[in-house]
């Protein structure tokens, strides 16, 4: 029991979307390129055990900020190439020899790189989109040390997304996949897929300064295959359905983003600590 | 002194104030934040008239409706305003004079 414990905790849910969603709504322009600042924070202390709540004697945790820088080009409106390159300070009390351990590591982590292909179709007041995104995911972060900030894998990731708006009405659908490669220290993650769906109100918009307000809705789902028993990071396996309000205000071009996510369904292939509800704010330019 | 003014008053009613404005209907002009890379692409353009609106190019989301203003004696190229726009990712659709009042008043003759 103690066993599982130790090796499940050591398994946090890795946010690996293949998802690209570095402005995606902008640039669609050609020779269009944007950078976005965006901060995450999630992280708990209540232990799981498969959908179950359990009690938590050791003080069992874990909590992780992440800084992502993004990066997007449009070539044209058809074809964009994005970069995002995380700062990660994560820290958690894990439990080694009946006692919890506490253990911190912070700095860079692997980075992504995609390739959106889209391809839209206008009609009078609705504009909507199909997207295949390959991705790429480079080991650039540390897979050193007793809390490593990656496994050393090269992973592959391709999401097919669709979205549709109109002045009033915003949604999308993106299905990913993600398969992991074979890590280093012998650590391997498993692969994941997921479905999000955001669902959007356009309360606000002046024509003539181009400001406004967005709100939307995120459902988001994922399945991650179970890690192996060498794998130190924050990897687990399981499923888990998140949701919860994004607000969004931009002014020319100018965007800023403010999200919550709840977990609504989060079961464990074992003991693991909940990712807990997750908060992220945004700045982004475009150009 | 005031035959000036009402020779002034006379200019700015008849004069071009809005005879150089155009309206272009675009199909899928609705996303709002994208919206600005239309008004990048067409602000370039050496006929725009930067001085009004913003950089020469007003958005309208509700009705997907573009207007612009054209410098005062420069022809209006609607071949590159049409590229401009289909490279700012919509769909031009059809170009509108505009009168005194705003209002659209005779449709150009264009085929893309």
């Amino acid at each position: 029991m103690r066993s599982s414990i130790t090796l499940l905790i050591l398994m946090a849910v890795a946010p690996a979307s293949a998802h690209q969603p570095v402005m995606d709504m902008a640039p669609r322009w050609a020779d269009g390129y944007g950078f976005q600042l965006r901060q995450v924070h999630f992280g708990s202390d209540d232990l799981v055990r498969g959908k179950d709540d359990i009690d938590n004697p050791l003080g069992i945790e874990r909590f992780v900020d992440t800084t992502w820088l993004e990066g997007v080009y449009t070539f044209d409106r058809s074809l964009r190439a994005t970069i995002k390159v995380p700062y990660v300070n994560q820290r958690r009390v894990t439990p080694i020899n009946g006692v919890g351990v506490r253990q911190r590591s912070d700095g860079m982590g692997d980075v992504i790189l995609g390739l959106p292909f889209k391809r839209y179709k206008n009609h009078g007041a609705t504009t909507q989109n199909w997207a295949i995104t390959p991705s790429i995911r480079i080991p650039t972060g540390s897979s050193s040390g007793d809390f490593p900030l990656s496994d050393g894998s090269w992973d592959v990731g391709l999401s097919i997304s669709h979205s549709r708006e109109t002045p009033r009405f915003y949604q999308l659908y993106d299905l990913y996949y993600w398969h992991e490669g074979s890590g280093k220290r012998g650590m391997q993650t498993g692969n994941s897929w997921g479905l999000d769906i955001n669902v959007g109100l356009h309360p606000w918009h002046n024509n003539d300064n181009n400001s406004g307000l967005f709100t939307l809705w995120d459902i988001s789902a994922r399945h991650e295959d179970a890690p192996n028993a060498l794998n130190l990071t924050m990897a687990s396996g399981g499923d888990r359905v998140q949701t919860g309000p994004v607000l969004m205000y931009y002014r020319q071009n100018f965007m800023a983003r403010a999200e919550i996510k709840l977990v609504a369904y989060e079961r464990f292939d074992g003991i693991g600590t909940s990712r807990g509800n997750e908060f992220s704010l945004a700045f982004g330019l475009t150009f | 002194m005031s035959t000036k003014l009402i020779v002034a008053a006379l200019l700015l009613l008849s004069g071009p104030v809005f005879a150089s404005d155009y309206v272009v209907h675009v199909h899928g002009l609705v996303c709002s934040f994208c919206a600005q890379g239309v008004t990048k692409k067409v602000s370039r353009l050496p006929f725009i008239d930067q001085s009004k609106y913003t950089k020469g190019v007003k958005v309208e989301i509700e009705k997907q409706k573009l207007t612009i203003a054209v410098i005062p004696d420069r022809d209006l190229d609607i071949p590159a305003l049409f590229e401009a726009i289909t490279s700012g990712g919509y769909e031009p659709v059809d170009i509108w004079t505009v009168t005194a009042t705003g209002e659209l008043d005779e449709l150009v003759e264009y085929k893309p």
